[in-house]
């Protein structure tokens, strides 16, 4: 079983700051990567315990991936493949990155976080399979069972479940609630810097890069505090609180 | 995220793998530690066999323990400075240092065994404690004392193939946790097979239960600790105790020569927990500023407040040097075996890191509750836990604060000038 896990390297969205003048995000914060990349690693690691093979992690980003590459490697993929050079951060661009790097080699499965923690567009899964001509299944919250080139998984699609299967080569894109990722433990860190890294630059894969829309703002949403200040003796005011908590909750 | 924006540095840097262990220490340490800590503390405080063994075995699959000793006997095959940024994670997350100082003996205490132990007895023990099956600490205080190591009085006769050891040991940790683990365990200990005075000392690995099953002529001692709760400290008697010769550690009568080298090491490491406990205490503070008004200003407005706060945050600044330095120099010593370093080069800078960590932590504690005020007299808040426990460092666990300075001065003035 040979299994790409198209991983994302992301701000460190718990150190990002806002400007309060201006709503300005302060970006020089390290990255990790995301969060639901980790849940997909997490999925390919526990079918490849199950059926042996090969994890290769798959990525675009800045030269810091470099770095932050390890995060999967240590988790538990076998090797890594990507471009270093891709600063664009449209959903269109990456889908058809991805895929070149995908193209390079054949693989039974590719596993995606349904969307990612800092921008959330959701559309990486579909736009890789689309790209590549395979099947997909979006919101996985449940892999049932991968055999006999078929996989069976469970979408969530909050107000019911439904059961899919698919032949595979085929692209799955998983939700937060399936499964917890590991954390990686010092031997595996140490073992990661081992493993193999194929780092291509855009040109490397014929890409020219091409803006398809500008980003005109990105600013923290302004919250407008009620600042409702209550008064009168205790009993009053929890009263009043309690009112308002059943109002408004 | 965290509270304080701490200033880039560029002097105390780390690798790229340190760096993403620690965030890995973090992170395991936020899911299985800080959610739990205050709850061990209380439960293990009613009750000190209520063990937190589950804590131990979450740590221990996650790799927190023997971590620069080697793969072949299960260690983690890390450095020193990874376990120096474990134990300040840990205790970060933790800041009883309960869980820190078990993973922290157990860290320290198992790579000096490998270092001066034999084969069999590291191939027997090391996997075991990096498992979390057992404990392994180490057992030098007697009833007369901790200080004078050159002066304890437990006696080992040799008969045949072994030792037969009687003697008394008290302020022990782990006590507990030996009896209850599924291996069992025991301690790096020290006793007379020579004459007087610390060249008539040999060390032991001296496992008071092993596979189960507990050794004859060892009887145990629980004590009711202040704080610290999650890990225990008791005493224990030894009776015509047989000790294998195998556990013989180094020479005979070189025994205060290896424990002494293994305390440089565990120093590092409880200085590191120390600092841990300090980056949490202030942050403590730094939260309770932004929030807390007095005389309608915020409290930090107040001189008397906030400069001393800085000067505690310095004080935390400059421990974390010395805690790394220290760590850094043993790394060379013991991991690279760089032949430019000797093992007694570690003494000043593990005796500074020691003295000025712990001290540094307690004294916090005691300034972050006074601006608290009344709230952190109260058991509600759990400030009094991070200055309960760090206290034990300062009372002289691991080395009194005065033996350090001790050290200090005799290397630095000369030992004919301080006599």
């Amino acid at each position: 079983m040979k299994i790409a896990v198209c991983v994302k390297e992301i701000y460190n969205l718990e150190q990002v700051k806002i400007v309060r003048e201006t709503r300005e995000p302060i970006l020089d914060v390290p990255k990790k990567l995301d969060d639901l990349s980790r849940n997909a690693l997490e999925e390919a690691i526990k079918i490849r315990e199950k059926l042996g093979g090969e994890i290769v992690a798959i990525s675009a980003g800045s030269p810091e991936l470099r770095k932050t590459i390890k995060e999967a490697l240590a988790m538990g993929a076998d090797r890594a493949a990507i471009v270093t050079d891709f600063t664009e951060s449209s959903p269109e661009s990456a889908a058809l990155v991805l895929s070149r790097i995908l193209e390079k080699d054949s693989y039974d499965l590719i596993l995606l976080g349904d969307a990612s923690s800092d921008d959330y567009s959701g559309q990486m899964a579909s736009r890789v399979a689309e790209t590549l001509n395979l099947p997909q299944i979006t919101f996985v919250s449940e892999i049932r069972e991968v055999s006999d080139g078929k996989i069976t998984c469970v979408r969530d699609m909050d107000d019911y479940i439904e059961v899919v299967e698919s032949d595979l080569p085929c692209v799955v894109s998983v939700t937060n609630e399936i499964n917890e990722p590991r954390i990686p433990a010092l031997k595996d860190i140490l073992k990661a810097s081992k493993k193999p890294v194929e780092n291509f630059s855009l040109q490397d894969l014929g890409i020219e890069i091409s803006r398809s829309y500008e980003i005109v703002e990105n600013l923290a949403p302004a919250v407008d505090r009620k600042q409702e200040v209550i008064e009168g003796e205790a009993a009053e005011v929890a009263g009043k609180i309690a009112e308002i908590i059943g109002r408004e909750v | 995220m965290s509270v304080i924006d701490f200033p880039k540095n560029t002097v105390l840097t780390f690798s790229e793998e340190e760096e993403l262990f620690r965030e890995s220490v973090r992170e395991f340490c936020q899911r299985h530690i800080a959610p739990n800590w205050v709850e061990v503390d209380k439960r293990s405080e009613q009750n000190p066999m209520d063990i937190p063994v589950d804590i131990i075995k979450k740590m221990a699959d996650q790799g927190l323990f023997c971590i620069p000793c080697s793969e072949e006997y299960g260690g983690q095959g890390g450095s020193y400075t990874m376990a120096t940024i474990a134990m300040e994670e840990i205790a970060y997350a933790d800041p009883s240092v309960a869980l820190a100082v078990y993973a922290l003996l157990n860290t320290g205490w198992p790579f000096a065994l490998e270092l001066f132990g034999t084969e069999e007895a590291c191939q027997e023990i090391i996997p075991e404690v990096a498992a979390g099956r057992a404990f392994f600490g180490i057992a030098s205080t007697e009833p007369q004392g901790g200080s004078d190591v050159a002066g304890l009085k437990t006696r080992a006769e040799k008969k045949g193939d072994v030792y037969i050891l009687n003697g008394e040991k008290t302020f022990i940790s782990g006590v507990g946790e030996v009896q209850k683990l599924e291996w069992g365990g025991g301690w790096f200990t020290l006793a007379r097979t020579g004459g007087e005075g610390h060249k008539g000392l040999s060390a032991f690995a001296l496992l008071a239960r092993k596979n189960g099953e507990l050794s004859d002529g060892w009887d145990p001692t629980i004590y009711e600790d202040i704080g610290r709760h999650g890990l225990t400290t008791g005493g224990f008697r030894l009776t015509d105790f047989e000790v294998d010769s195998k556990y013989l550690i180094g020479e005979e009568n070189k025994g205060f020569y290896h424990v002494m080298e293994g305390f440089n090491l565990a120093r590092i490491v409880v200085a590191a927990a120390t600092i841990g406990a300090s980056r949490w205490l202030l942050e403590q503070a730094v939260e309770w500023f932004r929030t807390r008004k007095l005389f309608g200003r915020n409290i930090s407005s107040f001189q008397g407040v906030s400069f001393k706060f800085a000067d505690m945050y310095a004080r935390w600044e400059a421990s974390r040097y010395f805690v790394y330095r220290a760590s850094r120099l043993a790394d060379k010593i013991y991991i690279e075996k760089d032949p430019s370093y000797k093992p007694l080069d570690l003494n000043v800078p593990v005796a500074l890191a020691k003295n000025y960590g712990p001290e540094t932590c307690v004294d916090l504690a005691e300034e972050v509750m006074k601006w608290y005020g009344a709230y952190a007299y109260t058991k509600e808040a759990p400030i009094f836990r991070a200055w309960l426990g760090p206290f034990s460092y300062v009372i002289g666990a691991e080395g009194a604060q005065n033996i350090m300075r001790l050290i200090i001065a005799r290397d630095i003035i000369g030992r004919d000038y301080l006599k």
